[in-house]
């Protein structure tokens, strides 16, 4: 579904991604794990296509197209979905509003009938179910007011509502507490199919107590360092990143 | 006709079609309550950039530059397929006036016993709300040709009033003075909405003057979109006093205009009144929109609002004045005011001044105003949900302008708004 080669990237002249190479195919969950100031929010960012961020190498390929080349919109419209880290706080526009006009361009792009008022709310009611969220939130100006759990929760939701093939979660638990980190984590297996492949980005090993990867990747300085299982992100659980750290610097030197 | 002209001031040949439009007034004391505002205006002329008040809107040069002469604009009638074309279809009053001139031909109203009306031939019925030391009611109140006066009636609902500025003179530059003089009873309701509807003409400037009257516990919404032609000026004045509970409604959309100067002065005259001034100027091409903006409590208790929104793209300019001023006697007066900017474009202009006088000591009064861009997380945000971008920077800036729709009482105009609006945006 997603390949990733030898990914160099860049923001405002300096280099963050260092030759990233990776491979998810659809069914799997990924997990990047790194120490602050990895790279992950950036590989997340250049894949979600924030224009900030300039590759200067390498390629990026999704269901065989050169996802690079596309539009931010585009991607969202073939099916990449970024939860975000930070979610964005819009004062005047509520989610339901949004959301309809998203999903309705969206389904436009694809030659799909747009949804009517009715067929749109009898979604959002199951999808909100599967979060818990409150209708009441969705009224509201989007993430305005929203407490932290809250706003992980309606990217969720609308990750929920988007059904997308490629959904990437930037730092989706930072933030949480177990509760909401449970929510979260149940709503994003419970959109778990063999169609779809999901990268989860993740400072904390916590996450993946509820959410459990077919693969680990470490980054560290720009590049994948370590890949292995679940059993990975336990060990660096454990050990920490200054156990990675000194394995590569003693590979350097 | 205009190369005869060519050696004359603006302020001449004003002149000389003020003495002809006096040969046709007989009443002595008329003619000198007229000469003597004519007078008035010439002292001081057109307004230059000087004058702090006019800083950032000079007048003067740009009446010199887009006019060689200004004649005094005349009646004519509409056809009844215009009249249909521009007209609201809605139930209520429809006063037009024509080049300035109310024109009972044109209008179209029902009975109503909410509302009273009748042309005003005698100018001393005005200047009891606006304030002769501004030039703009000087000129107007010289050269003001049948007024209209609108009563709303005590303790009664008016149907909706609209008023339309037909301007139509294709071989002459001209000045029209339309005025109108609106008194609220105590206790009635009353909603208005104002447009222009500009056909073919040269250069017109559109001198405006509304006197508002409102009395005790009486309510007035006052609605007006200027979108107007490049070939129209525009200065209006919109003199309000308030009595006691009174509720006043302001809201000021301004889509396009070469130049327009919007005065509003709201004076709280008395204990608990309220007043809202809503106002949106969303901006492209060279269009130019002032908005000056007073409003003065004299009495305690009493609370204003006052939102103005703008967007500016291209090379337009919005500018924003807001004076709040608190008397020594206004004690436990709010006062609240702010205006908010987006500027999309590096060859766009925004001046914004608040102003705030405060004599009284037991108030809470506060002001604020801001300059930005939109928003590009927010735009990356909507986009990566797959919303192209033109309809994400449109949704961001529709909710930034939506809080001025908060008090239009009309739908049909909220849906107005939103095609125009939408227009602009490109979606």
């Amino acid at each position: 579904m997603l390949k990733i080669e030898n990914l160099h990237a860049e923001v405002e002249g300096k280099k963050i991604l260092n030759g990233v190479n990776m491979e998810v195919k659809s069914g799997e969950i990924h997990a990047i794990m790194g120490p602050n100031g990895s790279g992950k929010s950036t590989l997340a960012s250049v894949l979600a296509g924030r224009e900030q961020y300039e590759v200067s190498q390498g390629s990026v390929t999704y269901l065989g197209e050169n996802l690079l080349s596309l539009d931010t919109e585009d991607r969202a419209r073939k099916g990449v979905f970024l939860a975000f880290q930070y979610p964005v706080e819009i004062p005047g526009v509520s989610t339901t509003n949004f959301l309809k006009t998203a999903i309705n361009q969206v389904r436009e792009s694809k030659g799909e009938k747009a949804l009517d008022a009715v067929a749109f709310l009898k979604l959002m009611k199951e999808k909100m179910k599967l979060v818990e969220m409150d209708q009441s939130l969705l009224g509201r100006s989007l993430n305005e007011g929203f407490s932290g759990g809250e706003k992980k929760r309606n990217e969720i939701f609308q990750m929920a509502m988007m059904e997308p093939k490629l959904a990437i979660l930037d730092e989706t638990d930072s933030g949480l507490d177990i509760d909401a980190l449970k929510i979260v984590a149940n709503g994003v297996n419970s959109l778990k199919s063999p169609d779809n492949a999901t990268i989860v980005v993740t400072h904390y090993q916590r996450l993946l107590d509820y959410i459990v990867p077919d693969f680990v990747h470490v980054l560290y300085q720009g590049r994948i360092v370590k890949s292995g299982n679940k059993d990975l992100a336990l060990e660096l659980e454990e050990k920490g990143y200054d156990w990675i750290k000194s394995e590569i610097e003693a590979e350097v030197a | 006709m205009r190369s005869e002209l060519q050696n004359i001031s603006i302020e001449e040949s004003l002149e000389s079609g003020f003495q002809a439009f006096l040969t046709g007034i007989t009443d002595e004391s008329e003619k000198e309550l007229r000469i003597r505002a004519f007078q008035k205006f010439l002292t001081r002329g057109f307004p230059t950039k000087k004058e702090e008040e006019y800083k950032f809107t000079p007048i003067a040069p740009v009446v010199r530059k887009n006019f060689d002469h200004l004649s005094i604009g005349s009646d004519a009638s509409v056809s009844p397929d215009l009249l249909n074309e521009h007209l609201y279809h809605e139930e209520g009053h429809h006063f037009v006036f024509f080049n300035g001139i109310y024109s009972e031909q044109c209008s179209r109203s029902v009975n109503d016993s909410g509302l009273e009306y009748k042309v005003i031939r005698d100018s001393t019925e005005l200047n009891r709300i606006a304030d002769g030391s501004d030039p703009f009611v000087s000129l107007n109140s010289a050269l003001a040709n049948g007024s209209l006066s609108i009563q709303i009636k005590r303790n009664k609902k008016a149907l909706p009033v609209f008023i339309y500025h037909f301007v139509s003179s294709p071989d002459e530059q001209i000045i029209t003075n339309p005025r109108l003089v609106i008194r609220a009873e105590s206790g009635s309701e009353s909603k208005i909405l104002e447009k222009r509807v500009a056909l073919e003409s040269d250069n017109c400037l559109l001198n405006k003057i509304i006197e508002v009257d409102i009395r005790e516990n009486a309510s007035l919404n006052y609605t007006v979109i200027q979108d107007n032609a490049s070939f129209l000026f525009e200065t209006s004045g919109l003199k309000v006093r308030q009595a006691k509970d009174s509720r006043f409604y302001a809201n000021v959309f301004s889509f396009r205009g070469q130049l327009i100067r919007n005065n509003i002065d709201v004076v709280l005259d008395d204990e608990n009144c309220e007043t809202h001034l809503h106002g949106l100027y969303l901006l492209n091409g060279k269009s130019h929109v002032d908005n000056h903006t007073s409003v003065d409590h004299k009495k305690p208790n009493s609370w204003s609002n006052e939102v103005y929104k703008g967007i500016v793209d291209e090379f337009s300019t919005g500018v924003f004045n807001g004076k709040i001023y608190v008397r020594p006697d206004a004690q436990n007066t709010n006062a609240f005011q702010s205006n908010n900017n987006i500027n999309l474009s590096d060859t766009a202009t925004i001046h914004t001044k608040p102003q705030l006088e405060i004599w009284a000591d037991d108030v809470k009064c506060s002001h604020g105003c801001t300059i930005g861009q939109l928003d590009q997380e927010a735009i990356f945000y909507l986009r990566s949900r797959g919303l192209d971008k033109q309809s994400a920077k449109a949704m961001l800036l529709i909710a930034f302008a939506e809080e001025s729709f908060r008090y239009v009482p009309f739908d049909f105009v909220k849906e107005e708004l939103d095609v125009i609006i939408n227009n602009r945006l490109g979606v």
